[in-house]
């Protein structure tokens, strides 16, 4: 069996909690015997119904893989095509735009040494190869701090990126609310910011409760410092492969 | 068992910075404009200054510019935060022409150079606003003046509707009284809106309003602004 601790966290952030809006992001994990998931969405600030677009993407991805019991080979494309479905479906019973469900996606599944990858928007997630650490995907960004491409842009399979990696023992994921404390961006690149992430990697290192390092997670996003960073609901999840026993 | 536990306070972070919403004002400050109209538009840019204080968001990031053309074009606000505007030193002493083309082109170069700066320094911004108001007719371009006018405005419209296009920039036009609204329908992508009698504090209060909720935005595909009634009529052909 392969041993994976996952832990993540979505919090609301300043501004939503003074406009008295939802949360827009969510995040959700899963560990089964040969691989685990997790999968994150930031639901658009602008949309009226952003906040359910990113649950209903993020829920049917998890559902897409425990109805099909963790298949070993994934269609990703079909995936994501999935959950944009799963999305118009819910706009239609719920009774607004496909648009109003504005969402960026992130999944990642692991199976120990290869890793896949769906991002559309912004966000980004990270990798530790060895003892450091490399840029897996990066966000989405066009210009503008407050324009990207979602799950229900008409042109999101110009944009989707689906990927096959090897070798990362630990992944952390985030949406673009901590993105610009924890990346550094150097023209259109970004890079880690290795002081934060050598950080988090001790932590992942020294813990296995995936419920207390959630929480802790939380209570970090939550903290005076990180809501300082901006005022924007936050996600950060980490996924680590701890090798098979 | 000694767990380490994850205190916020020792999680290293980068330095980051509040992404900024530039808007640059320019407007009309042509000897037409004396007396009520200026000191109406004064009154308006006051109110506007306050209640954009008084938004935590929008103090961090929007960053305020005032652009007054007349002979010619000047610019007498930097861009600045709120915070740092000192609303006294915003002078208008309204004479002269009405140099609108130059006053457009001014605006935009320093939208350009201001997103060059937050590049070098890496802080994200908003799409800029232009925000156009005048109560006349250009005098330096036309479409129907001498050559030097007929150039001065093809250069103008087609570097405000390729910018707009190209999403470099937002831009408004407002018409004061007898402003010249075919003209500024020319000019502006998105039809320009007339001020009803008067509006000034009204049209101040809904460009507050609507650049603090865009600078509130996180992620949007389309900034959806309210509508003007309770200051001015979009002129549609």
């Amino acid at each position: 069996m392969k041993n994976f601790v996952l832990a993540g966290a979505s919090v609301q952030g300043a501004s939503h909690i003074s406009s008295g809006t939802e949360c827009q992001d969510f995040i959700s994990f899963a560990i089964a015997d040969n691989c685990s998931i997790m999968a994150l969405g930031d639901g658009a600030g602008s949309a009226r119904r952003g906040g359910a677009g990113a649950r209903v993407a993020v829920r049917s991805v998890m559902e897409y893989m425990r109805e099909r019991k963790y298949p070993e080979r994934v269609n990703l494309k079909h995936m994501v095509e999935y959950a944009r479905n799963s999305v118009a479906h819910f706009a239609v019973l719920d009774g607004y735009d496909f648009r109003d469900y504005a969402t960026t996606l992130i999944v990642l599944i692991s199976y120990g040494e290869r890793i896949r990858l769906i991002q559309i928007g912004d966000g980004g997630v990270v990798g530790r190869r060895g003892d450091r650490f490399y840029t897996v995907s990066q966000p989405m960004v066009t210009e503008y701090a407050n324009e990207t491409v979602f799950l229900t842009s008409t042109s999101y399979s110009k944009y989707l990126r689906t990927g096959t990696f090897r070798n990362y023992d630990m992944l952390f994921a985030f949406t673009d609310g901590i993105q610009n404390a924890i990346l550094e961006r150097r023209n259109d690149i970004f890079f880690p910011f290795n002081d934060f992430f050598s950080t988090m990697s001790s932590f992942a290192e020294e813990n296995s409760s995936s419920e207390e390092m959630s929480g802790e997670i939380r209570e970090m996003l939550e903290s005076q410092r990180f809501r300082n960073i901006s005022s924007d609901d936050k996600t950060f999840g980490i996924m680590h492969y701890r090798g098979d026993s | 068992m000694f767990r380490k536990k994850l205190e916020s306070s020792a999680v290293p972070l980068r330095y980051p910075s509040e992404p900024k919403c530039p808007v640059i004002l320019v407007l009309d400050n042509s000897g037409s404009m004396d007396g009520e109209p200026s000191v109406e538009l004064r009154k308006g840019l006051k109110k506007f200054l306050k209640d954009l204080r008084k938004d935590d968001l929008a103090r961090k990031r929007v960053e305020i510019s005032v652009v007054l053309f007349s002979d010619s074009a000047k610019q007498i606000l930097p861009f600045s935060t709120v915070d740092l505007v000192n609303e006294d030193s915003l002078m208008m002493d309204p004479n002269g022409k009405t140099a609108m083309g130059e006053a457009i082109l001014f605006a935009i170069s320093r939208i350009e150079e201001r997103k060059l700066d937050y590049s070098k320094n890496g802080i994200q911004y908003f799409r800029p606003w232009i925000w156009l108001m005048t109560d006349g007719s250009p005098t330096d371009m036309h479409p129907e003046g001498n050559e030097q006018m007929k150039t001065e405005w093809k250069v103008v419209t087609e570097k405000v509707h390729e910018g707009v296009r190209n999403g470099k920039f937002l831009f408004f036009a407002v018409g004061i009284e007898d402003a010249d609204m075919d003209i500024l329908r020319d000019i502006s992508v998105e039809p320009p809106i007339r001020m009803n009698e008067q509006k000034f504090s009204e049209m101040f209060d809904w460009l507050s309003k609507s650049i603090a909720s865009t600078s509130r935005s996180s992620t949007s595909e389309q900034i959806r602004l309210d509508p003007t009634d309770s200051w001015g009529k979009r002129v549609v052909k």
